[in-house]
């Protein structure tokens, strides 16, 4: 890993790895080799920063010339909607955890046809890694552990097996890598594809199940309890590394003060709008607001209801594929201890008890 | 890879005033693009720094040259909006989302049911259903002189909030036009009551395809009854949600209902689809 590490920093690639900051484990771009952390343990934040970042320009609308005469009210600006800026700095993602490639190919399969997405994502290289200390969890959704078979489902370009000591590549862009350096790759076992189609499929089961829990749960007394206990700081939907909800949202520059443009805009003192696409939080009561009408999922309850809906039943339905990859950053986040693991067990203790005569 | 957060730009041909703070906007593209629309889809339009919101089209799809959107003054986007002249510009991306199944409802009786400005989508078919079937490839006027019967329901509080008022004598030509008001003048005659109670003192046209567009208290009880007195199945009801829209084409999360999207999948649903959905309605 560490000639590869010195291959990304020679060739300029702006670097992004779990690393220790201040007392935690996060994820954020590193300079050297030696801050790298290459533990079993999972970070608080997840890598989609890097690919989706928290707020990104759009486009922007730009003030008519002032001798061009077009008739425009005084505070309307002419929008030149060029578009997106291809983006230019190459990012490397070292060191990704198995799960969180789950996540990046749930990324991949939503923004598939976002030119934004896509004209960063091209210029970000994955260098997966998993730890020789990884323990299995008993309960498949939230098992962490890498598998051949798991890895060769998702995109990556190269991935580091501490535990079999093998690298494996999943691009030509990879393999060119890996050759330059005179690491040898290892290829899929003869046996890989099978075993692919198996494990995927076991995986894919178990969540139909709790897709069916959550389905059929959605009156149970567990979501009272929730939306009295949660907080709807919406920390857990920072940290989870699935969650893609966005808002779009315009900002004047120079920036004003209120917020909300009244004098100044008229007067021309505004040169230009920003379109802005920043994360949502659909914990946040705005996120559901409407101008009118503000009655939908006005309560916390609702919310937190609504955010298992999208993981469990939405995503699958739409992208075949799970919306919930088991990291658990959601529970390590909550400042009130809510718990996913366990709150999916109760929930599925709850249909049994009602299914009983 | 086509950028689907790009608006056009359209110039405001016409704006005619509704209500207080409700008005009729004709809009044309200034590059000549068309929209190119099906009733009971919608627009999301704004302006730069106030964002965007979303807009049922409302004129019919066989004038081609312009579109039009009714536009209440409700938030900051909409105020900023009605304050906009003949010649200014808005920002439109779309149309989105499904219109009504025309070629289903084309030859059925209908009852169209409306109330406050939910009654704008209702006006987009109605004219879609009144345009010249020359120009209109979606539905001939033959089909509705001939065959269909066409009743509609529309309810308001008062005979100011009425929309579209100078159109109803040209509604009467396909459909009879039943008004309720909580609050009616003294004249024109006009019953006093909700929505609801149109159904209890109006005879009902026979095997009635039910379109309704309202807000969700309306379909509460217009839904309550439809069952208690009429026999309609549950997928010839059709009704147009409104939701908190952002992206348009079903990413953002903001109009999702159980596993649906108002904006990709809607916003027009039969009531069969959403009396599944917890918190649809």
């Amino acid at each position: 890993m560490k000639l590869i590490f010195d291959w990304l920093k020679k060739n300029n690639f702006e670097i992004w790895a779990h690393a220790v900051s201040e007392g935690d484990l996060r994820i954020e771009p590193v300079d050297n080799f030696k801050s790298v952390d290459f533990s079993a343990e999972v970070p608080l934040d997840s890598w989609k920063q890097a690919f989706f970042p928290s707020n990104h320009c759009l486009f922007e609308f730009n003030k008519p010339p002032a001798k061009k005469k077009i008739p425009l009210n005084p505070l309307l600006l002419r929008g030149e909607t060029g578009g997106f800026k291809e983006g230019t700095k190459r990012i490397a993602l070292f060191g990704m955890r198995i799960f969180d490639l789950e996540a990046l190919q749930l990324y991949d399969a939503v923004f598939a046809r976002d030119p934004y997405y896509q004209s960063r994502r091209k210029n970000i290289l994955i260098i997966g890694f998993a730890s020789k200390n990884e323990k299995k969890d008993t309960e498949i959704l939230f098992d962490k552990t890498f598998s051949e078979e798991r890895l060769s489902s998702y995109n990556f370009d190269i991935f580091w097996g501490e535990k079999s000591k093998r690298y494996f590549t999943g691009s030509p862009k990879g393999k060119k890598i890996l050759k330059d350096l005179k690491i040898e790759s290892a290829s899929f076992g003869a046996g890989t594809e099978s075993a692919r189609h198996n494990s995927a499929s076991m995986l894919w089961r178990d969540y139909l199940n709790w897709k069916k829990i959550i389905d059929t749960a959605l009156d149970s007394k567990i979501w009272d309890e929730l939306g009295k206990t949660c907080l709807a700081c919406g920390k857990c939907s920072i940290a989870c590394p699935t969650c893609f909800c966005f808002d779009i949202a315009d900002e004047f520059q120079p920036p004003l003060t209120p917020p909300i443009p009244t004098e100044a805009s008229e007067q021309g003192g505004v040169e230009r709008v920003i379109r802005t696409r920043c994360w949502g939080n659909c914990f946040y009561q705005e996120f559901h607001r409407m101008a009118i009408n503000n009655i939908f999922n006005d309560n916390i309850r609702d919310r937190i209801a609504f955010w298992y809906i999208h993981k469990f039943v939405r995503v699958p339905v739409e992208y075949k594929l799970r919306g919930c990859v088991g990291c658990e950053r959601c529970h390590r986040v909550c400042p009130v201890d809510i718990d996913i693991k366990k709150n999916l067990k109760r929930l599925e203790k709850s249909l049994k008890n009602k299914k009983r005569p | 890879m086509k950028n689907p957060y790009l608006p056009r730009i359209a110039t405001i041909f016409n704006k005619k005033k509704e209500d207080d703070d409700i008005y009729l906007f004709t809009l044309k593209f200034r590059d000549g693009t068309l929209l190119n629309f099906n009733p009971g889809q919608f627009v999301l339009a704004g302006i730069p720094g106030f964002g965007e919101s979303a807009f049922d089209v409302c004129s019919s799809p066989s004038d081609k040259n312009t579109f039009q959107i009714c536009v209440r003054k409700v938030g900051v986007n909409t105020a900023k909006m009605v304050d906009l002249k003949i010649n200014d510009s808005i920002f439109v991306r779309g149309p989105f989302g499904n219109g009504f199944p025309i070629e289903t409802v084309r030859k059925k009786n209908l009852l169209l049911v409306g109330g406050g400005t939910g009654f704008i989508v209702i006006r987009g078919l109605l004219q879609c259903f009144l345009s010249n079937g020359k120009t209109s490839d979606v539905l001939r006027t033959s089909d509705v002189e001939q065959k269909k019967k066409i009743q509609i329901f529309y309810g308001a509080r008062d005979w100011n909030s009425l929309l579209f008022r100078d159109e109803f004598d040209s509604w009467g030509k396909i459909a009879s036009l039943h008004l309720i008001l909580e609050e009616p003048p003294e004249m024109p005659a006009c019953p006093r009551g909700l929505i609801t109670k149109l159904f209890e003192i109006t005879k009902i046209i026979e095997k009635p395809t039910i379109i309704m567009a309202g807000p969700p208290m309306m379909y509460k009880f217009c839904l309550q009854e439809i069952q208690k007195r009429l026999n309609v199945p549950d997928n010839k009801i059709y009704l147009s949600l409104e939701r908190r829209m952002h992206c348009g084409i079903g990413v953002c999360q903001h109009c999702a209902i159980g596993e649906k999207y108002v904006c990709t999948d809607g916003p027009v649903f039969t009531y069969e689809e959403l009396k599944k959905i917890k918190g649809a309605l």
